[in-house]
């Protein structure tokens, strides 16, 4: 999970008596630190970059690398044109002991000379992004960054799931429309802009902007960051310690923490992590706001794993709140928690001993994640360069609500919880006590939980899998099944910790955090969201859902699947079932092929490869463990269980490459007619595999079919010839097309019906589209009926609809 | 009132004049083109003679191929236009070269800038939205044309704004007899046309209530010529 709620308001704490010493420098340089783990050797990474690009014909510069448990040097690299990063061009390269180097995995381009010259400035693209974005308030200094930008990769629709409207909708601030450019390559500017002020809450968000016209690119949500604060300091009698914490959902559990020259306790860990946090460290500043330097004039920080919390405050008749964060230390016993819920209402219990519990989970999690990736894979922490980690409790989301959510930041290395909903908080308006929802959450803090958060830092410093389509999906997945093997080994026997243990995981994702499970790994269809099996279409559901096939993958490979019709873990591709090869097999494959095997544009037949891949390294070529990734594959309808092609059923590409809805070839919208009511549009499908192309065609899901629940699925009518005259109902309407020479494989996808009427006459014509030609370019339009899409929400992407449909409609051009 | 009907009265009374007696003109309802009792192979357009919104035809029209231009008042400037023009049986609508129903002659390009962004100068045209096909019936033509930037200033419409063509029908595919025999065969009539006024209020990125009305399109009335099609 990962969320985008972060506070609006918020004070820095006041800053901690500085005290300097030799001993500070020790702790810099980690002599009490655990020491890094296979860190990857120099030369033998600039030796793999070296016989890479001579064999690529590319420039190569390492983004990330590691030594696997078999002395290979992994390398990440990013492809560059002359000292400019090839935005999504990377190759995965392996060199082995003897210095021999493959290139495992590529999304190298071919040509990426960009076209032109960079003439836009950086200061005319920070503009631009900054327009697009609509920043009311003022945002921190922006970081801008000149690259070479593959058109392929242009933005796109984007749709996200509306939970009041229970449906999908057109994700308009995240998405983009237009024209693309028309050479292979051109340079752009990549902004990314962040925000924290009370008008525009937290935001976070890269532009890439084209260098010569202007024109938006992409954009992506980048991840969050906090504002700093002042951390604790260490001096030399600031030793580790072990202590004992009363978690609220795994019993007692020890920590790690500090002992302080005063006798008290601290939830510091310095017995993990070599090198300090990016956060904490750039914000380590005497009462002068100076940074403090150690004995040789280097920033200096604390090392080691660190919880603290959010704290807040609430007042007056007129109500309002602040937030300001605590650093748990002062304890005099170091026992910390009663293992009870948050009790959030009213404000102030953060720092109490009820406060901790969540602190507790946080710390205790924290450091079973980091053991797990150390013990198990000799990976130094998320990053594989032992940089110390963060985690806070008791974060609350904009505009101050608890919500039902934990996540991950990259840029603070960090994890932050939340403490749900399911139990009385503060309502921020009012002061008041909020309402519980049965069907909110607790305190996300339970250790499947941190697992899953922690392991997407190690899929950023790996396989950097883009959140997005079905890379996204992977990636949640990716971090579902670690979190889940990181439950189980936290329920290891003393000793055995270079093992995952065969049991102590139920598959279900925040199981212990609410009435019911966030996810289910055996059967996620159960949640009425999450598809079973891999389908043409996956890609248009949010991440957490399209995680789903390759959870069951998961789930399948290391407990194998019944040939019983009856079980919710049955799967119709592979009726005879199969056996698992275990929790610590299926965790040593899947962390190979993520991040020895995975670019991060990979989608779930790029990771069948890479399972197998990762498989026949580990086991050898023809193992019952290479056989079995392939049996979990063609069980979630990836592949086939001995590699025997199947039957591929895609809508077609209804809108031609680098016209206005796709633009970059295969975007979003490609396969997606746009139909104005009253009209009728012809659909159309692509069957590969057989010579028998016939299709039949359904409006809405499959019967029982969970996989679109999102889009209206109602009726109209299609015929057995494919046309199709959609009902007078705005939206996304799902349809399936199922070939008729395997029954077994289908596709879905969607047509976007909207009201073409625009100028409200009765009739649908070419005078529609000046009723609308004022939206482009603008934000906003308070006549709902003359949205296309029914929507107070009316801009440039209704006037592109309307001329879309316009065209689907009546022909020409 | 329209070119064709002052022929029609003209003709009436021309008609009336002769042979002495006492018969007075009648008003009568203006005549259809004249429908010629061979197959055409050519087709004449004579030009409105009013000054408003108008179709008027183009040097590039051929005896076969009829272009038409879409001008407006001078001195009147707008944002764009739409209209659906309706054609009698033995006519057909045309394409250009590019295969669209209608040309765009560029007076809603707009060099250089972009509303979804900063002003910047660039060396291409921004498009304009512009859409041209016959509707379901086939015998309408809608076609609508209009500026993008709305921050730019509108364009006076004495000049071509927007072209369309107008040929014979397909006579292998089409029945002759049942041309003569339709209503109006070789007319031409403007059956709805709205412009984009100049007046759009004062432009902001969050629409007002007096913005959303003034950006309402105003109704026009376009005339035609008259088509004669011969033998």
């Amino acid at each position: 999970m990962t969320s985008t709620a972060l506070l609006i308001a918020r004070c820095p704490c006041r800053p901690r008596p500085s005290v300097l010493g030799v001993a500070l420098s020790l702790l810099a340089t980690g002599a009490m630190a655990a020491a890094p783990l296979h860190a990857p050797d120099a030369q033998r990474v600039s030796h793999a970059l070296s016989t890479a690009r001579t064999s690529a014909g590319a420039e190569l510069v390492a983004r990330a690398s590691l030594v696997n448990p078999r002395n290979a040097t992994i390398v990440h690299a990013m492809q560059t044109w002359q000292g400019h990063r090839v935005w999504g061009a990377e190759a995965v390269l392996h060199a082995d002991a003897a210095g021999r180097t493959r290139i495992a995995a590529s999304s190298l381009h071919g040509s990426p000379e960009p076209a032109g010259s960079a003439t836009l400035t950086q200061a005319q693209a920070v503009a631009i992004a900054r327009k697009a974005m609509g920043l009311k308030g003022a945002s921190f200094p922006p970081k801008a960054e000149l690259v070479v930008f593959p058109a392929k990769y242009r933005g796109d629709i984007k749709f996200a799931w509306n939970p009041g409207a229970h449906q999908y909708r057109l994700d308009r601030a995240n998405s983009v429309v237009g024209l693309a450019p028309t050479d292979p390559c051109v340079w752009a500017w990549e902004v990314e802009l962040f925000a924290k002020n009370t008008v525009d809450g937290i935001r976070d968000m890269k532009y890439v902007v084209d260098a010569r016209t202007g024109a938006l690119l992409r954009v992506d949500t980048a991840t969050q960051t906090l504002a700093p604060a002042n951390p604790p300091a260490l001096d030399a009698g600031d030793v580790p310690h072990t202590g004992s914490g009363r978690s609220q959902y795994s019993g007692v559990v020890p920590l790690s923490t500090t002992q302080r020259g005063d006798g008290t306790f601290m939830l510091v860990d310095q017995t993990r992590g070599s090198k300090w946090n990016p956060w904490l460290h750039d914000s380590f500043r005497d009462a002068n706001g100076d940074p403090i330097l150690d004995p040789n004039g280097n920033p200096v920080s604390v090392i080691g794993l660190q919880t603290l919390t959010e704290t807040h405050e609430g007042s007056g008749n007129d109500f309002s709140w602040t937030a300001s964060y605590h650093w748990f230390d002062q304890n005099p016993t170091d026992t910390w928690g009663d293992g009870q819920q948050f009790v959030m209402f009213p404000y102030g219990g953060e720092t109490s001993v009820n406060g901790q519990t969540a602190a507790v989970d946080a710390h205790w999690g924290m450091a079973v994640t980091w053991d797990f990736y150390r013990n198990v894979f000799g990976r130094d922490g998320v990053d594989d360069q032992g940089t110390s980690l963060v985690s806070e409790v008791h974060v609350v989301g904009p505009f101050g609500y608890y919500y039902d959510n934990a996540f991950w930041n990259t840029f603070t290395m960090g994890m932050f919880y939340s403490d749900g909903t399911r139990n009385t908080g503060v309502d921020p308006n009012t002061g008041g006590p909020t309402t519980p929802d049965p069907a909110g959450f607790g305190t996300l803090t339970s250790i499947d939980i941190i697992g899953h958060e922690m392991t997407h830092g190690v899929t950023a410093f790996t396989s950097g899998l883009v959140y997005d389509g079905e890379s996204g999906g992977i990636n949640e997945s990716t971090s579902d099944f670690m979190g889940s093997m990181v439950e189980a080994y936290s329920t290891r026997p003393a000793g055995a910790d270079s093992t995952v243990p065969e049991t102590g995981t139920d598959w279900r994702m925040g199981a212990k955090v609410g009435d019911t499970a966030l996810r289910s790994m055996i059967d996620p269809a159960s949640d009425g969201m999450s598809p079973n099996w891999w389908y043409s279409g996956i890609e248009y559901l949010d991440v957490h859902y399209s995680s789903g096939p390759m959870n069951r993958f998961f789930y399948f490979l290391s407990q194998g699947a019944p040939s019983d019709a009856a079980s919710p873990a049955y799967s119709p591709y592979l009726p005879g079932g199969m056996a698992g090869v275990g929790n610590d097999k299926a965790a040593r494959i899947w962390y190979t092929a993520m991040s020895e095997w995975l670019t991060p544009v990979a989608r779930y037949a790029d990771a069948r490869v890479a399972g197998i891949a990762a498989a026949t390294e580990l086991y050898g070529d023809g193992s019952p463990e290479v056989q079995a990734v392939r049996n979990a594959f063609a069980a979630i309808n990836v592949g086939s269980v001995s590699d025997t092609p199947r039957v591929a059923i895609r809508f077609s590409v209804v809108q031609p490459d680098g016209s206005l809805f796709n633009p970059a070839g295969d975007s979003t919208l490609a396969r997606m007619p746009i139909v104005a009511m009253g009209t009728t549009v012809h659909l159309s499908a692509d069957v590969q595999g057989s010579d028998d192309t016939s299709v039949t065609w359904k409006t809405g899901g499959m019967p029982g079919d969970f996989l679109n629940p999102g889009f209206r699925q109602v009726g109209g009518k299609v015929d057995a010839d494919g046309n199709w005259t959609p009902d007078r109902l705005w939206g996304f309407h799902s349809m399936t097309v199922v070939s008729n020479a395997d029954p077994m494989e289908f596709a879905e996808g969607a047509a976007w019906v909207i009201d073409g009427d625009a100028d409200a006459d009765t009739e649908f014509d070419a005078l529609d589209l000046g009723a609308v030609a004022l939206s482009w370019g603008l934000d906003q339009w308070a006549n709902q009926s003359h949205s296309i899409v029914y929507d107070a929400w009316v801009d440039s992407f209704d006037v592109e609809a309307i001329s879309q449909a316009f065209k689907n409609a009546y022909g020409g051009i | 009132m329209n070119t064709k009907l002052l022929t029609t009265l003209a003709l009436l009374a021309a008609l009336s004049g002769c042979g002495g007696g006492d018969s007075t003109p009648v008003q009568s309802p203006p005549a259809p083109a004249p429908v010629p009792t061979a197959t055409p192979t050519t087709l004449a357009y004579t030009d409105p003679t009013s000054s408003g919104w108008r179709l008027v035809r183009d040097a590039a029209s051929t005896p076969t191929r009829l272009v038409l231009d879409l001008v407006g008042p001078a001195g009147t400037p707008t944002r764009g236009v739409g209209f659906n023009l309706r054609r009698g049986m033995g006519l057909a609508f045309g394409k250009f070269d590019n295969g669209g129903y209608a040309h765009d002659t560029g007076v809603f390009q707009l060099k250089g800038t972009n509303s979804n962004f900063e002003s910047y100068a660039g060396t291409d045209a921004d498009p304009v939205l512009f859409v041209s096909a016959p509707l379901k019936s086939g015998d309408v033509l809608s076609t609508g044309i209009f500026q993008k930037d709305r921050t730019n200033a509108p364009k006076d419409s004495a000049a071509p704004l927007v072209q369309v063509v107008v040929t014979l029908a397909d006579f292998a595919k089409v029945d002759p007899a049942a041309v003569n025999a339709s209503t109006d065969p070789y007319g031409l009539h403007v059956v709805k046309a709205r412009i984009i006024p100049a007046d759009i209020g004062g432009m902001n990125f969050i629409l007002t209530t007096d913005v959303i009305k003034k950006a309402r399109m105003v109704d026009v009335a376009v005339d035609t010529g008259t088509i004669t099609a011969t033998p």
